[in-house]
């Protein structure tokens, strides 16, 4: 067998046990990351908690605060997907849809700067 | 030896695909986080997180569902972290509303830890044994009669609380004001620069928690409490200092007042300068 050829097997066993080790093994681990990055159980999640604490909290500037730290989407835009996509039981949908509902007609309180 | 010469194209050719394939996987096409959780993200955005678990539960008063969501975020010991957070939400000046959820959410896991750990030691090993043998259900004589000595209460560890009278850990003599012990000047490179510790103790030298300090310089003001971070004790409290400025200090109880307060200059072996810390010890006479 020709030298180049057995060089270019050995690379190509090479690449398939270095893709196996940074994909499978030793995979990049992301940390510090954003709220925006978290996976759907979890986003489904963060929204239930904000729609929980604004029943007792009844601010919607700091649910659409919280809200905002899902992505650059309106607050009721993540909500609503959220509604579709997300597992939710009867109980949990109701305490939502209230937030969806409020929120839809929410204006965000501007505050002047004073110079 | 001839033969691994002869072969070093072969060599070659597996470092050069190895890395390649380092190189494409970690790099070029890395492998996109199946499930990016809570634990993964920065560190303010996980105390936003927790501050949400704490508003949840202040609402819907689910601790169950407040332990699963703050297991999420993989801390070593969730009460520890929502202390440290809520004692930064404090210096921040974070609303009294999210200071008080957080405050809920710790002292009502630190009962729930007291009562399963205070429930696992009331119920002896041995019983189950002798139900299985005998096949009578193990009675309350049985579990009281155990020669297992009973587990301590576990002293109820404070958290920052507006109502500081509730606190039930050692608690000041009434009408026994604090003296100033001791006041000492550290110089440490192990140590926080800067840093204003404060030690609380009775009259029996134990260790008071829940004791509000009162710290006032340049006309502002600031409250904090002993017994936040119980891994230094529980009659320990600190507050970060800034340089050039001269601070005042008392007791809310009642104490001599440790005024003139300034971090101490210090210099490390190479003669380079550093702030040090200065220590106060309160103790009930």
């Amino acid at each position: 067998m020709p030298r180049w050829i057995q060089a270019l097997l050995t690379l190509i066993l090479g690449l398939i046990i270095g893709l196996i080790y940074g994909w499978k093994i030793a995979p990049v681990e992301y940390i510090d990351l954003a709220p925006n990055t978290l996976h759907a159980e979890y986003r489904t999640e963060y929204i239930l908690m904000v729609a929980e604490a604004y029943q007792s909290e009844n601010d919607l500037d700091l649910a659409a605060r919280r809200l905002a730290l899902l992505g650059s989407a309106t607050p009721a835009e993540i909500i609503a997907e959220s509604l579709k996509s997300g597992d939710y039981t009867q109980n949990e949908s109701k305490i939502i849809k209230k937030l969806l509902g409020e929120i839809q007609t929410w204006q965000p309180t501007l505050t002047e700067s004073k110079p | 030896m001839k033969k691994i010469l002869t072969s070093w194209h072969l060599l070659l050719g597996f470092i050069l695909g190895l890395g390649l394939g380092l190189v494409i996987s970690w790099t070029i096409i890395p492998q996109t986080t199946p499930a990016t959780s809570p634990s993964q993200l920065r560190d303010d955005f996980k105390d936003s997180y927790r501050a949400l678990i704490a508003a949840a539960y202040a609402s819907t008063g689910n601790l169950p569902r407040a332990q699963s969501r703050l297991a999420a975020l993989n801390d070593p010991d969730s009460v520890v972290a929502i202390k440290s957070q809520a004692q930064r939400a404090l210096a921040k000046g974070d609303s009294p509303e999210s200071l008080d959820a957080l405050a809920a959410l710790v002292a009502n896991l630190e009962k729930e830890i007291s009562a399963t750990e205070i429930t696992a030691a009331s119920i002896p090993t041995q019983t189950p044994q002798i139900a299985t043998k005998t096949g009578i259900a193990p009675t309350a004589t049985e579990s009281a009669s155990t020669p297992e000595p009973p587990m301590p209460t576990l002293t109820e560890i404070p958290f920052f609380t507006r109502t500081p009278a509730s606190i039930t850990t050692a608690s000041p003599t009434p009408g026994a004001p604090y003296v100033l012990q001791t006041q000492d000047e550290i110089c440490s490179v192990n140590l926080s620069e800067g840093l204003l510790m404060v030690y609380v103790s009775d009259k029996s030298n134990k260790a008071v928690a829940g004791v509000e300090i009162i710290v006032t310089w340049g006309g502002n003001e600031e409250h904090f409490f002993t017994g936040l971070k119980p891994e230094l004790g529980n009659g320990y409290a600190d507050f970060a200092m800034e340089p050039g400025k001269t601070y005042a200090l008392r007791l809310a109880a009642g104490s001599t007042a440790a005024s003139n307060l300034s971090i101490p200059s210090c210099q490390d072996d190479e003669g380079n300068p550093y702030w040090g810390v200065l220590r106060l010890k309160f103790q009930q006479p």
